[in-house]
């Protein structure tokens, strides 16, 4: 399978009111909330040439899908989810504890569908094999996913959240992203992929892994401002680099707000092997300025 | 390279595990989870870790030369006391509170104080780069004679009732959960107070309390408030603020940004200033939550290796408790 990865990516933060670098800005925007707005942004980002969205799993990143399903584009946008829902798995660890977070998750398995191929066993034996717990959170995520897909749009990849991957990362935890890429080339047609917020390390673990880098999309940031960029700018830079072939898609790139659009264009142009920007805009006129002129100063790899 | 053990694989322990695993000098060795379905998915998905259920087989089976405890509230005294009654000699760190209760804290702390151990506790907001500018202006003393303060830490998620511990008498509630953080900033920004009124509120849950509002005097004639709930809808993720005012200007700080107001010339030129909490953050060896999770863990292996005793050890951290059992007795 090829993943023909869309260059210019609508992110999803501004659009509900997160924002990382300053949470009263956030506050404000998730208070303003307008549906026509939200329509309207989306329009005119993919009539100046966006083609993809970024959102995560949770009960306002899927009202966004819902919006999307009526702008009048949905067909030429490739969807890049994000699971799982972290704000939900934070909430259900802090009240249950870290397996009772685990069992309440998978308790929403359905149980007639592929889970039940999976493992006959019932809750309790399913836990005894770490394997078939990873597989099983996946169905569960993705099940969830799938239903709420609005009709026609076409699932390109599915990232693991940056808390998932950026912890799997540090404890070394190499089966959890074997199993994940096994797992989704096998059961979904849509590319695995990750978020970092340390790339670097994330490819060199890959590398010593034996872990396939080109059968994956990484997301993560770059700017010139090296913001939430570890170890380093530099070391991140040098990695994409040496990277041929690979799926990497560009996030933060206007280091949450500290950088104007100029800056970004000027310091994304200098990266070679990037496949794709993806990036959040609140308003129809600043999307429409952000991706025109992405797409026509940006040349991504191919 | 420092040899960590962890004790309690919630939230923040899987957290302390992962931040402590990839910084250049430190090195998870051992973890312990009282959980034996827990340990024994952990065990297969990360197999460099050894992993135990008991804390006392994990501490003598394994060379450690720290221990993170991030168990719930409750158990942190009896952990600590076991813990110092064992032969070895270890640094330790614990999540935040200290203990439950002044006395346990008070208790802790004694049994510590004439020993060389290196302590800890998790008050990790202290790290977050606004928070430590805002104490550097405070010591330049450049808002002048300072007058009043207010400050809040708001935040989800307790919308409920629950079984676990943090929503039971003993150990749990806001101010236990949430006060820690914004006493120890107090405490470190302004000193002992010589007064304290409270007042608290529970709406969602039955045993503990989910609002409360504490009233501080000061010595100097300094006066402030700062109120504590963790059932805000319109705070996810939560907030802390402290916002102080002197007689030359006004200071607004948060985890995000620090905004001064000057009315004369000091250390900054009179005006307005915007600091981003980006601007006031070191660039980090490995990004995982928020920087001041990973720069309270690499400050804590720092001490270790330089034998240092930290600025949020047992016996500062017992003053927090105190104050705490003063709000909810």
């Amino acid at each position: 399978m090829t993943l023909e990865l869309d260059h210019l990516i609508v992110g999803c933060n501004p659009l509900l009111g997160v924002d990382h670098f300053l949470r009263e800005r956030g506050r404000e925007k998730a208070a303003r909330r307008d549906d026509e707005r939200i329509a309207n942004t989306f329009r005119r980002a993919f009539e100046a040439g966006a083609r993809g969205f970024n959102f995560p799993t949770s009960r306002t990143g899927y009202s966004l899908l819902g919006i999307l399903g009526n702008c009048g584009y949905q067909d030429e946008i490739g969807l890049y989810p994000m699971i799982p829902d972290t704000q939900t798995y934070v909430s259900s660890q802090l009240s249950k504890g870290t397996l009772g977070m685990i069992t309440e998750a998978l308790s929403t398995l359905s149980w007639s569908g592929r889970a039940r191929t999976v493992f006959q066993g019932g809750l309790s034996l399913l836990t005894q094999d770490p394997i078939h717990v990873i597989r099983a959170l996946l169905d569960v995520e993705i099940g969830k996913l799938l239903s709420a897909l609005p009709p026609n749009t076409k699932l390109k990849a599915v990232l693991a959240h940056e808390q998932v991957t950026d912890v799997a990362l540090a404890l070394g935890a190499t089966d959890i992203f074997r199993v994940y890429i096994d797992h989704m080339a096998k059961h979904y047609d849509a590319w695995p992929g990750f978020v970092t917020r340390n790339f670097s390390r994330l490819i060199d673990f890959f590398k010593n892994s034996e872990l396939p880098t080109d059968k994956i999309v990484v997301m993560t940031p770059f700017n010139k401002l090296g913001f939430q960029m570890a170890p380093s700018r530099e070391a991140c830079e040098q990695t994409l680099a040496g990277l041929f072939g690979s799926n990497v898609i560009a996030m933060s790139v206007l280091a949450g707000g500290q950088l104007s659009l100029g800056e970004a264009i000027e310091y994304l142009t200098t990266m070679t092997n990037l496949r794709s920007v993806v990036v959040g805009t609140s308003t129809s006129g600043h999307a429409e300025e952000t991706f025109k002129q992405m797409s026509t100063s940006l040349n991504f790899a191919s | 390279m420092v040899d960590v053990g962890v004790i309690g694989l919630g939230q923040m322990g899987v957290l302390h595990s992962a931040i402590c695993n990839a910084l250049p000098n430190g090195r998870v060795s051992a973890i312990c989870e009282a959980d034996a379905r827990l340990n024994h998915i952990m065990a297969k998905l990360v197999p460099t870790i050894h992993f135990y259920k008991d804390y006392v087989q994990m501490v003598d089976s394994e060379s450690l030369q720290a221990i993170f405890i991030c168990t719930p509230a409750p158990t942190h005294a009896p952990l600590l006391l076991g813990l110092k009654s064992r032969t070895k000699r270890m640094a330790l760190f614990v999540e935040k509170p200290l203990a439950t209760t002044a006395e346990d804290a008070r208790q802790v702390a004694n049994e510590f104080e004439r020993s060389n151990y290196v302590t800890m506790v998790g008050f990790q907001k202290r790290f977050a780069g606004p928070f430590r500018k805002a104490k550097e202006f405070l010591d330049q003393q450049i808002l002048g004679e300072l007058a009043f303060f207010r400050g809040h830490f708001f935040g989800p998620p307790n919308f409920g009732e629950s079984s676990i511990w943090r929503f039971k008498k003993g150990g749990g509630g806001v101010c236990l959960e949430f006060g820690p953080h914004v006493i120890d900033l107090l405490l470190w920004f302004f000193g002992d107070p010589n007064r304290v009124e409270h007042a608290s509120k529970s709406m969602f849950s039955t045993e503990v309390e989910d609002y409360a509002h504490i009233l501080l005097e000061y010595e100097n004639g300094l006066v402030g408030h700062a109120d504590l709930c963790w059932s805000m809808r319109n705070f996810d993720p939560g907030e802390l603020m402290v916002e102080v005012h002197g007689k030359y200007g006004t200071m607004n700080v948060t985890e995000d940004r620090l905004i001064l107001h000057l009315d004369k010339d000091s250390v900054l030129p009179a005006g307005v200033h915007l600091l981003h909490a980006s601007q006031l953050t070191p660039q980090l060896p490995y990004q995982l939550a928020n920087p001041e999770h990973v720069l309270e863990d690499v400050y804590f292996l720092n001490c270790i290796e330089s034998n240092t005793q930290p600025e949020t050890n047992f016996g500062n951290a017992a003053k927090v408790n105190s104050l705490i059992d003063t709000i909810v007795s």
